[in-house]
């Protein structure tokens, strides 16, 4: 996989803490194969890793393709992805400072696109 | 343009909460072909996913089908009485009476079909305990297992986008299947709406964010009636850190630790609108009195009250979740669905967080009878997008009543209109057009896009629709709703993709969000007086000449019209 970078253009100076996000971009209809893509954003305490596809889809890049659906409160299951290789909820996974986070669809059998 | 594809059915049902489950069992049990279409995935899209709560039955029937200790003083004409004071009389009489009197029926049959009401207890508002505690999984589940094995058709992933109206009657639905981006239709004798209530219309909302208001949109854009739009219900929700916003859970368990609400001045404003209760005072007051200090400018940062339990030992604020666990039903301490706050306790117990009014319940709705039918030929309507049985303000435990006897009701009356009538006429070249329209969106080179849009609806929902409202902000409101209006007719939509096209779907929903945002404003400016979470400051006062229902319907000039009605017996 080749990997490309976009910068938030809301992060501000290298001294503030970021978070990077690399989601996984894939339209099977339209793309040779999987991209890994990379995010910059500002970290602030108690972000999610679905708050982070939301500020993304909302700031950075509105192609990102994340579910639609979701109670936010871990009780639908739908945010569901692979977070650092593991299956887990994407709402009540909090974010580390500093911390870089691979974000991937959590089933291959029910895929759309990116991370749905 | 590839031509549309177009499915047939006796009943669609749009939405896959409580209420369009309920529905979909009842219809197909009728004996006809039932499709229930939903945004996501069945039974997992809507609200009653989220309601691990209490459903609420008479105490003397919770005794009787379940063994609790009910109250055997209690009856459905005692539940009703509740009802209708709580709904500060405004509930349309014969809608609630039919709640109360058939939610036994329904809760014991869901017992039948295996759903575990787990004990019985008491909340506001309730003369006697009528709560039914469930988790909403359990409570979803026990209708998703009925439905496949009734043999309903589930359409998931597919956003319903207009309904079609040829010769007067409601023929089907357009609609988006969102894996593929293609539009299709659904042909149908009855089309039910249980498509729940306008809630993320508001950025802060307790709800799903699904809950924009689609269905009601739809009806309305329709023909049919909206009743009590002025009062959408609020909880006091938080505003950081951002994994939680707009959740009531961490409010409303700190609050039981005798949290402080403090202003920007520091002030525990609280005092001055209940000297005696302070932050103990009812859920409308506080809701309202945070609101108030937020728009005269006494609010923080992040546009909240601050709320700290800083004045408690921290030891104490760790035990207190030990306490209060056994409520959230042997989940750990501190756990709330999925969510464990154990690690936000520091920051809980060492800072305040800020917190504003959080958008929880849409109490008014798509008007229907007491068979759910909307007035219009072939359109039923239940659960959250229909309105009148509740009032001005909903009861603890009501939500999960409603949803399972209008349900119910709507599954029953769509089939029966379904085996009485053929397929209507269909019109496939308005079909065409209304598709046309829609994938016109994605071919703009210029115009607002998507984003353009958060902070001005942000403006028009935290000014003057949220619980305190006045006239003059309510009239400049209207004139922005406007102005957002000819926006949103020029959006466009940069995602190329066909296959789950998130900002296309996006796009078609301001334009909801801004038809229920109307709706509130323009009930809310007509009534010239405060009931329940309806707050005037020009008119503080309630008044009984307004003991009437606020009627929306769209106008031959395509304008949104109001008129009242005194309240149905």
């Amino acid at each position: 996989m080749e990997a490309t970078k976009e910068t938030s253009a809301n992060a501000g100076s290298a001294a503030e803490t970021t978070v990077k996000l690399r989601v996984r971009r894939f339209d099977p209809a339209h793309d040779p194969a999987p991209v890994m893509r990379e995010y910059e954003v500002p970290y602030t305490r108690g972000q999610s890793v679905l708050s982070l596809l939301g500020y993304i889809a909302e700031h950075v890049d509105p192609t990102l393709a994340f579910p639609l659906c979701l109670c936010r409160i871990g009780a639908c299951n739908q945010c569901a992805m692979k977070v650092n290789g593991k299956s887990m909820l994407t709402c009540n996974r909090i974010v580390n400072p500093g911390e870089t986070i691979t974000v991937e669809p959590s089933s291959e059998r029910q895929f759309i696109r990116d991370v749905v | 343009m590839n031509a549309i594809p177009v499915y047939d059915t006796d009943v669609l049902i749009v939405g896959s909460g409580g209420a369009g489950l309920r529905a979909a069992i009842e219809a197909r049990r009728a004996g006809v072909d039932v499709i229930v279409m939903s945004k996501g995935a069945l039974g997992r899209s809507g609200a009653t996913i989220t309601a691990s709560a209490d459903v609420s039955v008479d105490s003397a029937s919770a005794r009787r089908i379940f063994g609790f200790p009910g109250e055997l003083k209690d009856s459905p004409e005692v539940f009703l009485e509740d009802v209708l004071r709580g709904g500060k009389y405004l509930n349309n009489r014969r809608l609630a009476q039919v709640m109360c009197e058939e939610a036994p029926a329904r809760v014991e049959e869901m017992a039948q079909w295996g759903a575990h009401f787990e004990h019985l207890y008491i909340t506001p508002g309730h003369t006697y305990p009528r709560g039914l505690w469930i988790k909403g999984k359990n409570f979803v589940n026990t209708l998703v297992r009925q439905v496949r094995r009734a043999g309903v058709k589930a359409m998931d992933h597919t956003m319903a986008v207009d309904l079609i109206k040829v010769s007067g009657r409601i023929a089907g639905v357009l609609a988006m299947d969102l894996a593929s981006g293609q539009l299709v239709a659904v042909r149908a004798k009855s089309v039910v709406l249980a498509t729940g209530g306008g809630m993320a219309a508001y950025p802060i909302t307790t709800a799903p964010n699904d809950l924009v208001g689609d269905g009601i949109a739809m009806a309305y854009r329709a023909g049919a009636e909206i009743v009590d739009a002025e009062f959408p219900m609020f909880l006091l929700g938080m505003l950081a850190p951002p994994a939680l916003v707009g959740m009531n859970y961490p409010f409303a368990l700190l609050m039981r630790l005798s949290a402080h609400l403090y202003n920007r001045e520091g002030e525990r404003f609280m005092e001055r609108w209940d000297p005696v209760k302070r932050e103990k005072a009812t859920r409308d007051v506080l809701t309202v009195a945070c609101m108030n200090e937020i728009l005269e400018g006494r609010g923080g940062p992040g546009g909240g009250v601050f709320l700290s339990v800083r004045h408690l030992p921290e030891d104490l604020i760790e035990h207190f979740g030990h306490w209060y666990s056994t409520e959230w039903q042997g989940k750990p301490p501190w756990h709330y669905e999925g969510f464990d706050m154990k690690p936000f306790l520091p920051d809980l117990s060492r800072h305040s967080i800020e917190t504003a009014p959080s958008c929880h319940f849409w109490n008014g709705g798509i008007r229907i009878d007491e068979r759910t039918w909307t007035g219009l030929e072939g359109l039923y309507a239940c659960g959250e997008a229909a309105g009148g049985i509740h009032g001005v303000n909903r009861l603890s435990g009501n939500a999960l009543t409603d949803v399972l006897v209008f349900g119910y009701r709507a599954g029953t009356a769509a089939a029966e209109d379904a085996r009485q009538v053929a397929h209507g006429p269909w019109d496939e070249q308005l079909v065409a057009e209304r598709a046309q329209e829609l994938l016109a969106l994605r071919r703009r080179d210029a115009g607002p896009v998507v984003g353009d849009f958060s902070e001005p609806m942000k403006w028009v929902a935290e000014r003057s629709i949220g619980p305190v409202r006045d006239g003059e902000t309510l009239r400049e409101v209207l004139e922005h709703i406007a102005a957002l209006r000819e926006d949103v007719a020029n959006v466009r939509v940069t995602t190329p993709n066909d296959a789950y096209n998130r900002e296309w779907v996006q796009a078609i929903q301001l334009g909801y969000k801004l038809d229920v945002m109307e709706m509130v404003a323009r009930a809310a400016l007509a009534r010239e007086e405060s009931r329940g979470s309806h707050y005037r400051r020009d008119f503080p006062e309630m008044s009984d000449q307004w003991l009437c229902n606020g009627y929306i319907h769209r106008a031959a000039d395509g304008s949104m019209a109001l008129t009242h009605k005194p309240v149905s017996a």
